[in-house]
């Protein structure tokens, strides 16, 4: 876990049964928070930090909002302290279809695109909110979330209080600050941090 | 498909049936038959629920036959929500049945002269009618029922329910699906109060002994759908993301975009959107289980299969998947974020037999007039069970969002030509504002899909869609495009996006299309047909009183700006009018 300055952490590891992963798509759907080189470009982030292949940028993550407009040039719209970028599939209908990076359509949704921005002139560390979606976080989530994402303790609390059921079933092992714990534990905790660092592996990647 | 079905309810003497060759109509099928029947035959000037207007039932072209995707049908009349023509269409199983059973269209015209309501048998055999008020005021699901009981597991039945035997503008008619459900909706401008007006309450329809249409050239039709299901099942949105998560997989997009019209066109986001998203749909279908709970078809040769099942908690089957335009109808729009509680709605819809997005954008025009609070699921259900029993206040509700804002005194009413706008604030994207605005059937988001850029160009010079005369011609293009592409091959909507991507996935269509017909038609051609389709749509509409001033959205969209970007509409009314100058 990196800390972030200023910010009080806690961190959370779960191990869980492999069909149990998706279940926390939802929370990578509501946004959370990653650490990164800010001051570049949304190619830059995605493919040089976070690891994804340029192939997949182009061929699958259609459609993608930089604070919530439209970006149509990966390598002109710059990502900076705070800014939120959220990935999707294609989407079906005229809109999903407007909304599409880069589409034929894009002129009839002028008003909501990303313009271009300049980068940064230097280059520093922080967070930005990431939003993964559809078949996005179906073939990316499993990956994010063991590398390990950073959410608001209240969305966590509600998220377990949701799931806890499954969660029992389905939770090979837990670590809270580094102890051990039960779902029955983590769904009485108050999470009295702002954010919690929060890691999910399957049976499957522990094997 | 060599015939049409005519059945007078008005004849003396009780209803008068008559099969006629194809004349005139002869190659139309789906929204080009039925708009081709009604801008003829009736009288642009008559009541909506009277005699003189006709309701025209179309499969497409292609339905009943063995091209994948080809199950959609078109009903088309006078609209009494719009009071211009109108054509709605559906899935379910009646347009692969008619087809095969030879009808290109029924047309149901007249009006009995008592209150009595008709069941209407079609099969290979021909057509008898019978009285029947024993199913007067009957949900649409019993009165499925007791037609399977009668005629028995293998029939299916188009019908409608209590809002369309109470001429509601909001009455949609009900085919049902593969597992004989009412839950396939022609939804928009109030197709069910006409066929209320007819007194006919069901169709009833049984294709055994017949057989799947037979194309001109059957080698080349074999290899063209091949190639055709091919290109379908190999792009993401049709092969993947539609059969995964549905059309309801546009709600967090749609949300983060800010066109997502919340608490009755309010704001553009709603901070509940993930708790109603397609994904945590999926996810809690998937959990709860149950036969074709996440993936399922609406018609038999659906192979994108975007819908799925709803069960509720206890495993009971309660609703189709909840539709992207249903969900935020009931959900987002009303402030509502209970999954359980939209599905409800949903089946208390079809039940009642209203569409879906007429009846959110009217309970959302409600909240805002006070009859109930933003948010509040339990009073938007009693809401709708009022439109079911036909209280003063369900009548007022039925009769749509134009009126619900008229008789509570709302001035944000979000409709064009007095139908409520669907799923998409047009000052977030103002294209399809554009076709809300211009499309002759009042503001509906299929009027201008998306189809192949290859064709968009067609007939003009290469468009440059960041000017604003090259969003008009797209507009033009799509609304086009649309028209004779979908609405009246009988080919799913979803096909656009592989025609859109995939250029060999287009001509396995035209090709298609070709084998089946024995013509020879190009992208021009059909692109013609297209043309001639709006043309006699808007001839109809000007005819009925139509005139430049209904291709406007109200005006609040163009002063009240939008958040989160605090956008307008800002295309001018000299743009609007120049989309249909062709």
């Amino acid at each position: 876990m990196e800390k972030i300055d200023g910010i009080p952490t806690a961190q959370l590891s779960l191990t869980v049964k492999a069909e149990l992963v998706p279940i926390f798509f939802q929370l990578l759907g509501q946004g959370f928070k990653v650490n990164a080189q800010l001051g570049c470009s949304v190619k830059e982030l995605l493919c040089n930090q976070m690891g994804i292949h340029e192939n997949y940028l182009t061929e699958r993550i259609q459609t993608i909002f930089l604070n919530a407009k439209v970006v149509d040039d990966v390598k002109s719209a710059n990502v900076n302290e705070d800014s939120v970028l959220a990935l999707s599939g294609a989407m079906p209908g005229l809109a999903g279809a407007i909304l599409r990076s880069g589409g034929i359509y894009a002129g009839m949704r002028s008003q909501i695109s990303h313009d271009k921005n300049m980068p940064s002139s230097q280059s520093k560390s922080g967070q930005i909110t990431l939003k993964l979606w559809n078949l996005v976080v179906k073939e990316l989530g499993p990956t994010f979330l063991d590398r390990g994402i950073w959410i608001r303790g209240e969305e966590l609390q509600s998220f377990i209080k949701r799931h806890w059921q499954v969660l029992r079933a389905g939770c090979i092992g837990a670590a809270l600050d580094g102890k051990s714990a039960t779902v029955d534990h983590l769904q009485n905790t108050t999470w009295k941090s702002d954010l919690v660092f929060l890691q999910v592996n399957s049976n499957s990647t522990v094997a | 498909m060599d015939k049409i079905l005519r059945i007078n309810m008005g004849a003396s003497g009780g209803p008068e049936v008559k099969t006629e060759p194809l004349g005139d109509y002869a190659g139309l099928g789906g929204r080009a038959m039925t708009s081709g029947i009604v801008a003829k035959e009736v009288p642009a000037l008559c009541h909506p629920l009277g005699e003189d207007n006709k309701l025209v039932i179309a499969p497409g072209m292609l339905s009943g036959s063995a091209a994948a995707m080809s199950g959609r049908i078109s009903v088309g009349c006078k609209s009494p929500l719009t009071g211009g023509i109108k054509e709605a269409n559906s899935g379910g199983q009646a347009a692969q049945m008619l087809g095969r059973l030879g009808y290109a269209a029924i047309v149901l015209e007249g009006k009995p002269k008592e209150k009595t309501l008709y069941k209407v048998f079609i099969n290979k055999d021909g057509v008898k009618i019978k009285e029947d008020n024993g199913l007067c005021m009957l949900g649409n699901y019993d009165l499925v029922d007791k037609m399977k009981a009668e005629y028995g597991e293998k029939v299916h039945c188009i019908s409608i329910g209590p809002a369309g035997e109470m001429k509601m503008s909001a009455a949609s008619i009900a085919f049902t699906d593969m597992e004989q459900r009412p839950t396939r909706h022609a939804g928009r401008g109030g197709v069910g109060a006409v066929m209320g007006s007819k007194g006919v309450k069901v169709i009833v329809i049984d294709d055994e002994g017949t057989a799947v249409r037979t194309p001109a050239d059957p080698e080349k039709f074999k290899a063209a759908n091949k190639e055709w299901v091919a290109g379908l099942r190999k792009h993401p949105v049709t092969g993947e993301g539609l059969p995964a998560y549905g059309t309801n997989v546009l709600t967090n997009v749609i949300n983060e975009a800010g066109a997502y019209p919340t608490r009755n066109f309010s704001v553009g986001q709603f901070e509940g959107a993930s708790k109603i998203s397609g994904e945590t749909q999926a996810e809690l279908e998937n959990a709860r289980g149950g036969e074709g709970s996440a993936t399922h078809g609406c018609h038999r040769g659906c192979v994108i299969r975007c819908s799925g099942t709803f069960y509720d908690k206890n495993g009971n089957f309660l609703t189709k998947q909840v539709e992207y335009e249903t969900m935020w109808a009931h959900g987002g729009n009303c402030g509502i974020d209970d999954l359980d509680a939209i599905a409800q709605i949903d089946r208390l819809d079809d039940d009642f037999g209203v569409d879906t997005i007429e009846m959110g954008a009217t309970i959302a025009v409600a909240m805002e007039g006070g009859v109930a609070k933003f948010g509040d699921a339990e009073a938007a259900i009693k809401l709708v069970k009022e439109v079911g029993k036909g209280t003063p206040l369900g009548r007022i509700l039925g009769n749509g969002a134009a009126v619900t804002g008229q008789v509570f005194g709302v001035e944000r009413v979000p409709v064009v030509k007095k139908q409520s706008m669907p799923a998409y604030d047009p000052r977030a994207v103002m294209g399809i504002g554009v076709t809300y605005a211009t499309t002759p059937m009042g503001a509906d988001h299929t009027a201008g899909y998306a189809v192949g850029a290859n064709i968009m160009g067609v007939g003009g010079a290469v468009i440059d869609p960041l000017k604003p005369e090259g969003q008009m011609e797209l507009a033009r293009n799509l609304q086009i495009a649309t028209a004779i592409l979908t609405d009246s091959t009988g080919m799913c909507l979803f096909i656009a996006f592989a025609i859109l991507d995939q250029p060999e996935t287009f001509q396995a269509l035209v090709d298609l299309i070709n084998a089946f017909t024995g013509e020879s038609f190009t992208g021009d051609d059909l692109m013609a047909q297209g043309k001639a389709i709006l043309k006699c749509e808007r001839d109809f509409n000007f005819r009925a009183g139509f005139t430049a001033k209904d291709d406007r959205l109200p005006e609040y969209f163009k002063k009240e700006p939008l958040a989160p970007h605090n956008v307008t509409f800002q295309v001018s009314d000299e743009d609007l009018d120049e989309v249909h100058n062709y």
